[in-house]
């Protein structure tokens, strides 16, 4: 196994990929995160400076807005790691380079074994880069007040690293699954970017209270690090509400209202809390990953 | 793990895609020491078969091993095959160096054989070129060094001489000899027999996915008695000598000339004075091993008869140049060139 590894290792070090996706990457993700920030801190600060907020002494703008953009710049930066993951398998099958690959290894599962716990690393340095480069533009583009504490800081980092891990993995079974570079490229786009958004779309107008959103591929995967934003800007909301003049404690349906609402703006409407939405997408990782295994170990290599 | 024989058995593989039999029920041995050609025309079904073997290809029936063990059981397997495949890829963008290294970590073997290797193919100064810029024959080069890299004890070729220019092919032919002679095994395809016929030992003669022949190249040439082929002044009176003398084994050829089997040259000169009949030529006719690889072969696009699907056959007769049944055309009035084999005069 360690033979293995080392060799994906080296077919990703000998070629362009792991760089030339790195650099959108990191684009995607400063340029999302800074001007995202900014334009939110104006925004936040426009409304807290109205007259209802301060009569009530109750400063909105204290809350880690900033959370918002951090989750929605991670849900759109991880699209890289997931190529990256997509190609693993389906671009040596493109290449005829699987050939070769099987014919040094022991088993087919060896093979997929080897890149499972390659491509772990590699989504877990790009997701080391977006949560990095996401934080800085956070840093740079936001007002200090919107800016999270460390602990919830370290939370969202944590998810953005998760998230990026499990999106390479899933990108590497559906690729293992459909067998072709292109096919597998379009289907992943297609369904995260669009088939996903049309079912929110249609619920959003049918059951706006649905859950479903939640437990597919993308939703959950936003859900994770959509929850966890809201969770955290929701309970510095509650502790701003309870000292400001407004006096009596919310209700937790009310305070649940609040947190779907926070969540949707995070960009995971209908999401589980972070913990069960990052639980449901492990599984879906596992699902195409457990599929791409078996689909690969009978696949004639022609 | 494996039993180190270097021997590849076949039995009874049989491959459909869909409607299409693409191999039937095939079954032949290698043994080491041995080259070994895997003849047969394009679409017989030869990369298919050398595909199962490898475990690339899960067969509908039939199974095959190499060193007693199936691909799948070898452990690591590049240390005892060698394959170089048609259509294997590389990444456009990697060099020929690191291609070899990738595959060195794969095998757990020192990446200095890497380099070792590049150099036996002759490709140790293109080692830093990028494989995209390479030649179909380059391409050729590095995929036998990729197949070296594990210093197997099999070594498989689908069609190998490919893109090689005629120096690539003398090098092979020498080289696959030398590797033969290690008391190692080479197993390699081809849809030429004039391209392997100098450097092979056996073949297995394969058509529309069924054994034609497997047997070693002589027995395969000694089925076809050589005959005399006359132009004769008068080739009634000659025959008719040829008859009284016993020799019954005349018939005429498509271009009107006299072949006659059970004597040699200088016996036929010598009944033609004996008779009278004065000769204006006389030559010994030429076996032409391709014209007999494209009879056996030709039941590709017809029924084979059943007789042909057995190893070890002994068929030619009937479908030679027997008397029963004329060659489709006839065979060459010049000896045929040396085009295309392995590129010796041997």
């Amino acid at each position: 196994m360690g033979r293995l590894i080392s060799a994906e290792f080296r077919k990703i070090l000998t070629t362009k990929l792991w760089w030339v996706l790195l650099i959108p990457t990191v684009a995607v993700a400063l340029l999302w995160s800074w001007g995202g920030t900014a334009l939110l801190s104006r925004l936040i600060n426009g409304v807290a400076d109205s007259g209802a907020f301060q009569r009530a002494d109750f400063n909105i703008a204290a809350a880690p807005w900033s959370l918002l953009l951090f989750a929605r710049t991670i849900n759109i930066s991880v699209i890289f790691p997931m190529v990256f993951g997509a190609l693993a398998l389906s671009s040596e099958i493109t290449r005829k380079t699987i050939t070769t690959s099987y014919l040094t290894a022991s088993s087919r599962g060896s093979v997929l074994a080897g890149k499972v716990v390659t491509y772990t690393v590699w989504g877990l340095l790009y997701g080391l880069v977006v949560s990095g480069v996401t934080s800085l533009g956070l840093l740079l583009g936001s007002g200090s007040a919107q800016l999270p504490d460390a602990q919830g800081w370290s939370l969202m980092f944590l998810a953005g690293v998760v998230a990026s891990l499990l999106w390479t993995l899933l990108g590497l079974g559906v690729g293992a699954i459909v067998g072709n570079t292109v096919a597998t490229l379009i289907t992943l786009l297609v369904y995260t970017l669009l088939v996903e958004n049309v079912i929110g779309l249609l619920l959003g107008f049918q059951l706006p209270d649905s859950r479903l959103p939640g437990v597919l591929v993308n939703g959950s995967a936003d859900g994770m690090t959509g929850a966890t934003a809201a969770r955290l800007i929701v309970d510095k909301l509650a502790a701003l509400y309870q000292s400001s003049n407004l006096g009596e404690v919310i209700s937790a349906s009310d305070r649940q209202r609040v947190t779907d609402l926070v969540a949707a703006a995070a960009g995971a409407r209908g999401a589980f809390d972070w913990w069960a939405s990052g639980l449901i997408f492990a599984g879906w990782t596992a699902v195409f990953v457990g599929v791409g295994w078996l689909v690969s170990k009978s696949r004639d290599i022609t | 793990m494996h039993d180190g024989s270097g021997r590849i058995l076949v039995q009874g593989l049989t491959k459909r895609f869909g409607a299409i039999t693409a191999v039937d029920n095939l079954s032949f041995s290698v043994g080491p020491g041995s080259v070994t050609g895997f003849l047969g025309p394009n679409g017989a079904g030869k990369t298919t078969t050398l595909r199962m073997l490898l475990g690339l290809v899960t067969p509908n029936a039939g199974s095959s091993t190499i060193n007693g063990q199936p691909f799948g059981r070898l452990g690591n397997p590049a240390r005892v095959v060698g394959a170089v495949l048609e259509a294997q890829g590389f990444h456009p963008g990697r060099t020929a160096r690191n291609h070899l290294r990738v595959y060195s970590a794969a095998m757990g073997v020192p990446d200095q054989r890497a380099d070792q290797v590049l150099e036996l193919v002759g490709l140790g100064s293109a080692a830093r070129r990028a494989v995209g810029g390479f030649s179909l024959g380059m391409k050729q080069r590095l995929a036998l060094a990729t197949a070296l890299l594990g210093d197997p004890q099999v070594l498989v070729l689908d069609e190998p001489a490919n893109g090689l220019d005629p120096e690539g092919i003398a090098w092979l032919r020498v080289f696959l000899q030398s590797f033969a002679r290690s008391g190692r095994t080479v197993l390699i395809s081809s849809h030429l027999l004039a391209e392997l016929e100098q450097t092979v030992d056996q073949v297995v003669i394969i058509s529309a996915g069924r054994t034609v022949y497997y047997g070693p190249l002589d027995h395969l040439r000694a089925s076809q008695s050589s005959r005399v082929l006359v132009q004769a002044a008068d080739p009634q009176a000659l025959v008719q000598a040829l008859h009284t003398a016993g020799v019954t084994g005349t018939e005429w050829t498509a271009d009107g000339r006299l072949a006659i089997s059970g004597m040699d040259r200088k016996d036929v000169a010598e009944a033609a004075m004996a008779a009278g009949v004065a000769l204006y030529d006389i030559r010994q006719e030429v076996i032409d091993l391709e014209q007999l690889f494209l009879q056996l072969t030709a039941s590709q696009y017809a029924a084979a008869p059943a007789a042909w699907q057995q190893p070890g056959w002994a068929a030619p007769q009937q479908h030679g140049w027997g008397p029963v049944q004329p060659p489709p055309t006839p065979p060459p009035a010049q000896p045929p060139s040396q085009h295309g084999d392995w590129g010796g005069n041997a």
